[in-house]
């Protein structure tokens, strides 16, 4: 065998079809897409999304039940009743936790009576809403009411697309004990309706996606519906739509060319905008830059402005690289930028007078700017009030672009004493400080904080300096485990790109994203044969983004007994 | 039934003056009421990030006759009404396989006392019942909210946890579940919309029957009915995760009927208007609080719950700026870990005491018969630390105010001297036999008639507490 971890996927996919609907009428349906698709896994499993082999230690790992979260959730409604609803706002959805750096993953996403509650009110909220609406309405009811097999026939319909699978009848004959409920009451079967609608989406299998383990301890390939949802919340965070249902029902999703398809698809379709949003605010971390308070005495040119106008530089500097008009390399090497006037001018672009309100693309001076190290968002979040930190900028590439982040520090270790006289730059006072500390404190720092003390021309608002107070800034160095020198940005960032572990943290970061799920070393292997073709193969996002959703961990599933 | 009776008035503070005005004033109760006229309540405030102790200690070796401390002092009109209590220590925090993580070891394992899983060894969250959740298991189902979980801060949202330990540790005093962390509310309105909004009012006809209630009682039982078939499909994990939801499901379900069959208790108690929406998070930080306390003090006058937590802040993720405090420039961690700025620490030490004792005088207040509703509380003030430099889990500072329905003799300073020898634990920074929060735990607990013989558990199993805090007995 070739593969093989893989022969026991075959396995388990086969019985699993062979007992058609042993799982039940909801799911055994969506079993008989996977068995279809199980002899087309055979051969494509085998090859990624380049036709290069994927590794054979790939194995798919486990994802926990993963709840909507509330992007998820409010898109979902958009996408179901057709009304940008976004109940998480008005409804006050407490807040998701977040599980390795995205804020997706199954295992730490809860739900306490409050959530449940929430849900409920909003479910309702989102019912009435959407009845109130004649469009919406209209989509949600295409039957007369007052035929008898009007409500069974809108909650099927609904139930199909809420719960992203086939629905069978006898699954919603207890939703439909509410028409009768309504009807007791002295109320319409369209409030009767209403109320069955809206346990449609309190129900699990509209807040979660679902993925059952009809059989334990085994590898099995996901069901074309299950793989639909999973390609939909990874690219659009939020429902398939019927070119998606239709793949799963045709048993397209269950090979590599038929996810390569609707990846291909869905990236451009506008939803893709929620992916790239991820990539910015999660990978990149600008969730954190509203929290950015620069000391205003100390950085007169600051203005709180700024935040969102590096924000909006990274969000349309990613874009490119999100659509592929961009190499992924140029996250760090890029020789040009996004900037209005008022970014400009603070960043001292020669040309910032010729820029108005709106952001264009301008080209940069290479040894000062371009890539996201030398942007404000970076170099703003990495910073303290009143000064930058190499440490934290340091910690920030290892733990976001390559993926080795250093260990947790000491429990007692005292802030730098800004006040103690000190002569020198912060660079030279943090060396000597870490030089008579332990060796805990410097053999970590030894690692971390090169590559910060590269970026020492950059002040903590992200002003360009050649002075750090009356003393020059020392931007050379040695990266760490390597004979590689480097003196400045231009350099570390090109040192960055060439080092593999870069390109296979991209694929790790989609990884986690993608699976909602955190990797463990038995992903690995995988995760750096797709950086190495990443790279290889000009470093082209949309090419990992589909090898990502066509890998075996993204179509396959780790059972677990009941 | 036992309808509320309730009456609306303006209150200024719903118009955005942020001055003391009285919030609420309570009524005699009705004599008719047939539950307790008094019910004992629970409420956990947490104040992030430890206190600066040379200043919050009091001196000498405790007893009645003490003198408050400096960052005691603004607890000074109150000072019969509470006990400070020194030397409590944190054993389960220390507990741990990996380095780091140490304020969400503490703050997780708070009023758990159950050791927090490693990140490394275990599954993302790991931790035991709360004490508010195992009260509020009891009493909770005589109320029409079997808790209230508020705070100021939803989630950390940077991105950043600390050390890899998930921010639900440091997020969450409160756990239903091991896996179940009970989040707060933190909008001041949608607290009051959930609370208070659907009350009944004073001189309404009461319904003869519910039938909202009624409707959203059936959709929760066809999504439990449904979702039984559901949880035999999934594996072992996903089911314990889909148990996570109908479990709250079902609290909620639990919840509405008392509401159809008019089963719950109530005080008679005035609701003022709304307060300001803050979903932005927009409030002055101080508004913030004390909006805050005066919803606590109103649920537990109006008796729609008895059991409470309260987050001022979120320790070690630090994205809130002090600069509104003269002589404070930054935030609350990173100035706890600064070799010279306890000034600043003390400062912000002291605002939150403040704070604490704007609550203490709501809850003092609100009368009720010949009592307070603070006489009929156990209300705790604590952190996840002693010495926040230090990360010290051995001396946990703990104020426990209200007299528990006149269980708890008051007034007092309680010293436990540590135990000898150093800490331990992968930091170092607690001690097995130092007397644990767990035997204070367990005290409240048997306040409120529930006699469990242990409190929380170590690494190995053993429970952390078998026997109460007797200075605490009346």
């Amino acid at each position: 065998m070739r593969f093989p971890k893989l022969s026991a996927a075959l396995l388990a996919t086969v019985a699993f079809g062979c007992e058609g609907g042993s799982p039940g009428a909801n799911h055994g349906a969506a079993g008989s897409t996977a068995a279809g698709g199980a002899s087309a896994v055979g051969g494509s499993a085998a090859t990624g999304g380049t036709g290069t082999p994927i590794s054979p230690d790939a194995v798919p790992g486990r994802v926990t039940l993963r709840r909507l979260n509330a992007r998820e959730y409010d898109n979902t409604i958009r996408d179901l009743v057709g009304l940008d609803l976004k109940p998480s706002m008005s409804q006050q959805f407490p807040a998701d936790e977040w599980g390795d750096g995205f804020d997706n993953d199954g295992d730490v996403l809860t739900t306490s009576s409050l959530s449940s509650e929430k849900y409920l009110n909003a479910a309702q909220a989102v019912v009435k809403a959407a009845l109130a609406d004649a469009g919406a309405r209209a989509k949600l009811i295409t039957c007369n009411i007052a035929d008898a097999a009007c409500p069974a026939t809108a909650l099927g319909e609904l139930a199909r697309r809420a719960w992203r699978r086939p629905v069978a009848a006898d699954e919603l004959a207890p939703y439909l004990t509410l028409v009768d409920l309504a009807k007791t009451k002295g109320d319409t079967d369209e409030v009767g309706l209403g109320l069955a609608m809206a346990a449609v989406l309190t129900s699990p299998d509209f807040l979660f996606l679902v993925e059952p383990d009809p059989m334990p301890n085994v590898v099995r390939q996901l069901t074309g519906f299950e793989q639909a949802a999973r390609l939909s919340y990874f690219l659009w965070s939020s429902m398939p739509d019927e070119a998606l249902f239709q793949a799963a029902a045709q048993g397209k999703l269950g090979q590599v060319a038929g996810i390569t398809e609707q990846v291909q698809r869905m990236l451009g379709d506008p939803k893709a905008s929620a992916f790239g949003e991820v990539l910015v605010s999660e990978w990149m971390q600008t969730v954190a830059l509203k929290y950015a308070e620069p000391n205003a005495t100390i950085f007169p040119n600051w203005k709180p402005t700024l935040r969102d106008a590096m924000e909006q530089e990274l969000r349309l500097f990613l874009a490119p690289i999100v659509s592929g008009a961009a190499p992924t390399s140029d996250l760090l090497g890029a020789t040009y930028t996004y900037a209005n006037q008022e970014l400009a001018t603070f960043y001292g672009l020669p040309n910032a007078a010729s820029l108005g309100d709106q952001f264009t693309k301008v080209d940069v001076d290479v040894s000062r700017r371009g890539g996201v190290l030398r942007q404000g968002s970076f170099l703003v979040l990495t910073s303290h009030p009143d000064r930058n930190s190499p440490t934290r900028r340091g910690k920030w590439i290892l733990d976001r672009l390559l993926c080795s982040p250093p260990p947790p520090p000491p429990a007692t270790v005292p802030a730098l004493d800004t006040n103690a006289p000190f002569e020198g730059t912060l660079r030279q006072r943090l060396e000597q400080l870490h030089k008579n500390a332990s060796t805990t404190c410097s053999g970590c720092h030894a690692i971390v904080d090169p590559m910060g003390f590269a970026l020492e021309n950059y002040d903590a608002v992200g002003q360009w300096r050649d002075m750090d107070g009356k003393y020059p800034v020392d931007a050379t160095g040695t990266l760490p485990g390597t004979s590689v020198t480097f003196n400045g940005a231009a350099d570390v960032t090109k040192a960055i790109v060439a080092d593999p572990r870069f390109a296979a943290c991209v694929a790790k970061q989609l990884m986690v994203f993608g699976l909602g799920r955190k990797v463990t070393d038995a992903d690995k292997p995988l995760l750096n044969s797709l950086g190495d073709q990443f790279s290889k193969n000009g470093w082209k996002l949309p090419e990992l983004t589909q090898m990502v959703a066509s890998s075996v961990p993204m179509m396959f599933r780790q059972t677990e007994a009941q | 039934m036992k309808p509320f009776r309730l009456s609306r008035r303006a209150c200024l503070r719903g118009a955005g003056v942020a001055i003391a005005l009285p919030f609420l004033e309570i009524m005699q109760p009705p004599k008719a009421a047939a539950q307790a006229a008094n019910p004992l309540r629970f409420l956990c405030v947490y104040s992030p990030n430890g206190f600066y102790m040379p200043q919050w200690t009091p001196a000498g070796n405790g007893g009645a006759s003490y003198t408050l401390s400096t960052l005691l002092s603004p607890l000074e009109p109150y000072k019969a009404d509470f006990n400070v209590i020194t030397g409590l220590g944190n054993y389960t925090a220390s507990i741990s396989n990996i380095f780091g993580g140490s304020h969400s070891r503490s703050c997780g394992s708070l009023l758990t006392q159950c050791p927090i899983a490693s990140p490394d060894v275990s599954k993302d969250i790991q931790n035991g019942v709360s004490l508010d959740q195992i009260i509020a298991g009891t009493v909770g189902k005589q109320t029409r909210f079997a808790s209230m979980e508020v705070g100021t801060h939803a989630s950390s949202t940077t991105g950043n946890c600390e050390d890899s330990f998930s921010c639900a540790y440091n997020n969450n005093i409160s756990w239903s579940g091991p896996t179940t962390p009970q989040v707060k509310q933190v909008n001041p309105l949608d607290i009051f919309n959930r609370f208070f909004k659907d009350l009944p009012t004073m001189g309404a006809p009461m319904p003869t029957e519910n039938k909202d209630a009624l409707y959203q009682k059936s959709i929760l039982d066809v999504v439990l009915q449904h979702s039984e078939a559901l949880k035999g499909k999934l594996g072992k994990t996903d089911r314990a995760k889909l148990e996570e939801y109908l479990t709250a499901v079902r609290e909620v379900e639990m919840r509405i009927a008392r509401l159809v069959d008019g089963s719950v208790a109530g005080h008679e108690c005035n609701v003022p208007a709304p307060p300001k929406d803050s979903s932005a998070m927009t409030l002055p930080f101080q508004e913030h609080l004390d909006t805050l306390s005066d919803l606590i003090a109103l649920a537990f006058q109006c008796d729609i719950t008895r059991v409470g937590t309260y987050m001022f802040e979120h320790s070690f993720v630090d994205t809130r700026s002090f600069s509104f405090l003269p002589g404070v420039t930054g935030r609350h961690h990173e100035i706890t870990h600064s070799d010279n700025a306890s000034d600043q620490e003390v400062k912000i030490n002291t605002f939150y005491v403040q704070r604490f004792a704007y609550l203490l005088s709501k809850l003092k207040a609100a009368t009720e018969g010949d009592s307070s509703v603070l006489d009929n509380s156990i209300v705790y003030f604590t952190s996840e630390f002693g010495n926040a430099h230090l990360h010290d889990m051995r001396n946990v500072p703990m104020v426990v105010a209200g007299k528990a329905g006149g269980k708890f003799k008051t007034g007092q300073h309680i010293v436990y001297p540590l135990a000898p020898g150093d800490g331990a634990g992968v930091d170092g920074r607690g001690n097995r036999d130092d007397v644990q929060l767990a035997r204070l735990h367990l005290t409240t607990l048997h306040a409120f008639d529930m006699m469990q013989p242990s409190f929380g558990h170590d690494e190995k199993g053993a429970p952390m507490a078998t026997t109460t805090l007797s200075e605490l007995s009346a």
